[in-house]
Formats: structure tokens, C-alpha cells, sequence
């Protein structure tokens, strides 16, 4: 055989580069025209980011969960069956409005009929994090195995998440939640809490399925659901409520046509903030027709009655906060929808005095 | 007397207004307690007393379909007269108090 000169070889080895990039360039165009994500035509899992925080409270940390949100939403909505692995290894905190935002939206997509969408999740790097997720046992609505955990028991915080979640006005889902600060907390501020459940409660059975949410499933659940976490932190129990339904904003107007003209001749647009702000004010002298409620009384109860709590409402882009012993609320809108509503309670715990 | 301990004789956690809104509601505590307590009271000639304590959290909802709905029902005489049947036994006075408006608020609307 015949020895290449080694200018010879520079060629060869350079017509086998181009023709090696040229058939990696063809296969790139053809999986481009037939698919934008290669993996969802081979039917391989698509991973899903989780974001760093799960929490509503602030512009950026809201953009980033809600974002999650919609991609896991839109996954669910293009196939009928396939794999999704939530990649929680970047998350490091939940907060509780945050998580029970996540965990509700996973359970209501989980209920979309005919859908065989199979979820897993892999585990984040943060060891508390991790536990959390145990904890609230999202295994459960993944339908997967508890995963295996070092740290159980470490962490006394994480031990005390609780969740409840019902789809009827009963508060006995969610009585074991509360109940286990009997003594840590005042008989006042326990009942505050539960009229205040109760209230939310029928208030998502009454008005919050009224309509289609605008999540683009185009599914209205045949149930009234709501879930429920509770977590004792720092001396601190927070109660957390939430339904995924139409949003007060968009169930004021259906409720009390009036008001909202009311609000739009005094604001001209009227801001989602301040349609919550309006559905607390509303109570029995000035909704004349029996049945048609009697606003959110009884959920801001525990900051304006027992002066002991704070109480924020989030529903859609609004939020609406009331610290305790307070008349004056703080109210504004973020900048992205939380497609829903969440109400949040939080209490000092001590020896049980107002 | 005729008595009703919610706690004991309906739930620890009633809330909710309507039947279909859950398993302890305003309408079937009224329709269940309240009225043939009150029916058997007044052919007695007595008083309902009513025992409010040892339950968790009264919501608005119940509270009004309750009352307020025993007023609507017209099974029975005017509010006033209604109030004077009742004898409410709680260590929260403002408990007592909504009850009461809420009666009054349904009389008065039953009668515009």
C-alpha cells in the first residue's frame, strides 16, 4: 500500500471532518421538521427544571414558579402519555404559599381526564429541601415510591408540614392540622382560623368553579377542590388554603355586578388587588339578597378582630395583606397570575393568652 | 326547655351553608334541629335554648342560612317574636350578637 505524503493526509482527514458535519447538520434539520423537542416523538421522559424558591410573595420568585407551572401544564396538555421527570435538584426553599401553589397544581393536572402522563421527580441537592418534599409526601400524587432519605427526622420544621385537602365545606380534613397547637395557641385564635377556613371553603364551592380557569387546559373539574398546609416554624403556625379556580377577581364581577362598575367608575381599570380588597368589605349591610355572602369577613377575622394574626389574600395578581390589629390593609398587584387563590393565615405560638 | 348543644347533637365543625356545600351545614342543622325544636317549643309554650360553646369556628354562611333562613322559612311568627322563642347560651356575646342581626336583617328583608 502506498504511504500518504502527510500534506495528503491533512486533506483526507479534513474531507472526513466536513462529511461527518455535514450528516450531523442533516439529521438536526430533519428532527427540527419533525419536532421541536426530539424527546417527545421517541417517547423519552422530558425533564422539567424546578425553580431555586416556590414562593408567590415577590415579582421574580413568582415569574420563576408560575413559569414552571405553565411548562408543566403545557407538557400535560400536548400528550396523552409520556414521561415527565421534575428536576428539583437547583431548589433549595419552599415557602408554604409557594408549595401548596405547586402541589395543588400538580394534583389538579393528575385529575385531567384520560391522561396517562407519568411523572417522577428528581430529588434537589438541599437536604431540607428534599424533606420537604417527603414530608408534604408528593410521591403520593405522583403515584411513585416514598423515596429514600438520610436525613429523616432531622429536620423539626419539616416534621411539622401538614397537608388536607377536600372538595366539600367540612373542617374536619383539616382539624388534625390545626388542632395539634392546642395549648400552644388561644381558643380565640384557633376558632379565628377555622371560621376563616371554613369561610374559604365556601367560598370555593359557592363562586371559585364558576367558569373555566385561563390555563389553557380548556377543563372545568367536576369537583370544587381545595388543599391545605399547615407548618410550624420558628414559633410561627401558618395555614395555607387554596383552590384553583377562576380567582376573585373574575368571580366579584360574577357575584356583584354592580360593585365592579361601582370600582370602575371610581378607579377606571380596576386592578385585581383591589377587587380583593372590595370582596373583604362586602358584608351583610350591604349585600341585601340572602344566599349571595357576606364577603370575606370571616377570613381576615384573626387580624382585624382577634388582632392577632396576619392575614394575605393572593388571587390571580393580586395580593391583599392585613396585619394584626390593623383596619388598613396593604394591597397591590404582581406582575404574573397565580391562576387562583390563596389565603394565607399566620400566628405566633406561645402559651395559649391573646 | 327545649335544648340544642351544637357541639353534641350536630357537629364540632359546622360550616357551609347549602346541603350540597358539605356534611354539617346551615340548612340541614335548621331544617333537622332548629325547626322541630322550635315546633315542639312552641306548641309547649317554651323556649329553645340553644348551646353555642365547644364548637370550632362559626362561619358567616352557616350562621346565616341557619337563622337567618328560620326567618325566611315563614313556618313561624315575626322575627321579634321569634328572637323572644330563643335563649342562646355562649361565652362569646358577639357570637349571640350576629345571630341576632342576622334574624333581624332577614326579617327586615322578608318585609320590604
Amino acid at each position: 500500500m502506498k504511504k500518504l505524503s502527510k500534506q495528503s493526509r491533512v486533506k483526507l482527514l479534513r474531507k472526513l471532518r466536513a462529511a461527518r458535519r455535514r450528516s450531523y447538520r442533516a439529521l438536526l434539520r430533519e428532527r427540527k421538521t419533525h419536532s421541536s423537542a426530539p424527546n417527545e416523538n421517541k417517547g423519552l421522559p422530558i425533564s422539567i427544571p424546578a425553580p431555586k424558591i416556590f414562593d408567590i410573595s415577590r415579582n421574580d420568585s413568582r415569574r420563576n414558579l408560575t413559569k414552571f407551572l405553565r411548562k408543566l401544564r403545557t407538557r400535560f396538555a400536548r400528550r396523552k402519555s409520556y414521561e415527565i421527570t421534575i428536576d428539583f435538584t437547583q431548589t433549595e426553599k419552599f415557602v408554604a404559599a409557594g408549595t401548596l401553589l405547586f402541589y395543588s397544581e400538580l394534583a389538579y393536572l393528575k385529575q385531567l381526564p384520560n391522561n396517562g402522563t407519568k411523572l417522577r421527580y428528581i430529588p434537589p441537592k438541599n437536604p431540607k429541601a428534599f424533606e420537604v418534599l417527603i414530608q408534604i409526601e408528593l410521591h403520593k400524587i405522583l403515584g411513585i415510591r416514598k423515596p429514600k432519605s438520610k436525613n429523616t427526622n432531622k429536620y423539626d420544621d419539616v416534621l411539622n408540614w401538614k397537608v388536607a385537602y377536600g372538595n366539600v365545606v367540612n373542617n374536619e380534613h383539616c382539624a388534625p392540622a390545626i388542632e395539634a397547637y392546642e395549648g400552644q395557641l388561644a381558643e380565640p385564635l384557633i376558632d379565628g382560623i377555622f371560621k376563616g377556613l371554613a369561610e374559604a371553603m365556601t367560598n370555593t364551592v359557592h363562586h371559585a368553579y364558576a367558569d373555566i380557569r385561563e390555563d389553557g387546559l380548556n377543563h372545568k373539574p367536576s369537583k370544587n377542590n381545595w388543599w391545605m398546609f399547615s407548618q410550624a416554624r420558628d414559633k410561627e403556625l401558618t395555614v395555607v388554603f387554596c383552590d384553583l379556580g377562576i380567582g376573585i377577581p373574575r368571580s366579584l364581577p360574577k357575584t356583584h355586578p354592580s360593585l365592579l362598575d361601582k370600582l370602575r367608575s371610581v378607579f377606571g381599570k380596576v386592578d385585581d388587588h383591589q377587587c380583593i380588597a372590595s370582596s373583604v368589605e362586602l358584608n351583610a349591610t350591604s349585600t341585601k339578597i340572602p344566599g349571595r355572602g357576606k364577603g370575606l369577613v370571616n377570613v381576615i377575622e384573626l387580624a382585624s378582630k382577634n388582632g392577632a394574626g396576619n392575614v394575605i389574600i393572593y388571587s390571580n395578581k393580586g395580593i391583599y395583606k392585613l396585619a394584626p390589629g390593623e383596619t388598613k390593609p396593604i394591597s397591590c398587584d404582581l406582575k404574573d397570575s397565580i391562576l387562583g387563590t390563596i389565603i394565607c393565615w399566620s400566628v405566633r405560638l406561645g402559651k395559649g393568652d391573646l | 326547655m327545649k335544648i340544642i348543644n351544637i357541639k353534641e347533637n350536630f357537629s364540632r365543625y359546622p360550616a357551609g351553608r347549602y346541603r350540597a356545600d358539605g356534611p354539617y351545614n346551615g340548612e340541614k342543622f335548621r331544617e333537622e334541629l332548629l325547626m322541630p325544636a322550635l315546633s315542639e317549643a312552641i306548641n309547649k309554650g317554651e323556649k329553645v335554648k340553644v348551646e353555642l360553646d365547644g364548637v370550632r369556628g362559626y362561619n358567616s354562611s352557616f350562621l346565616e342560612e341557619a337563622f337567618g333562613g328560620l326567618v325566611r322559612s315563614s313556618k313561624f311568627m315575626p322575627s321579634d317574636d321569634l328572637l323572644g322563642k330563643f335563649e342562646f347560651i355562649s361565652t362569646d356575646e358577639s357570637l349571640i350578637e350576629e345571630i341576632r342581626g342576622y334574624m333581624k336583617e332577614a326579617a327586615s328583608l322578608a318585609t320590604q
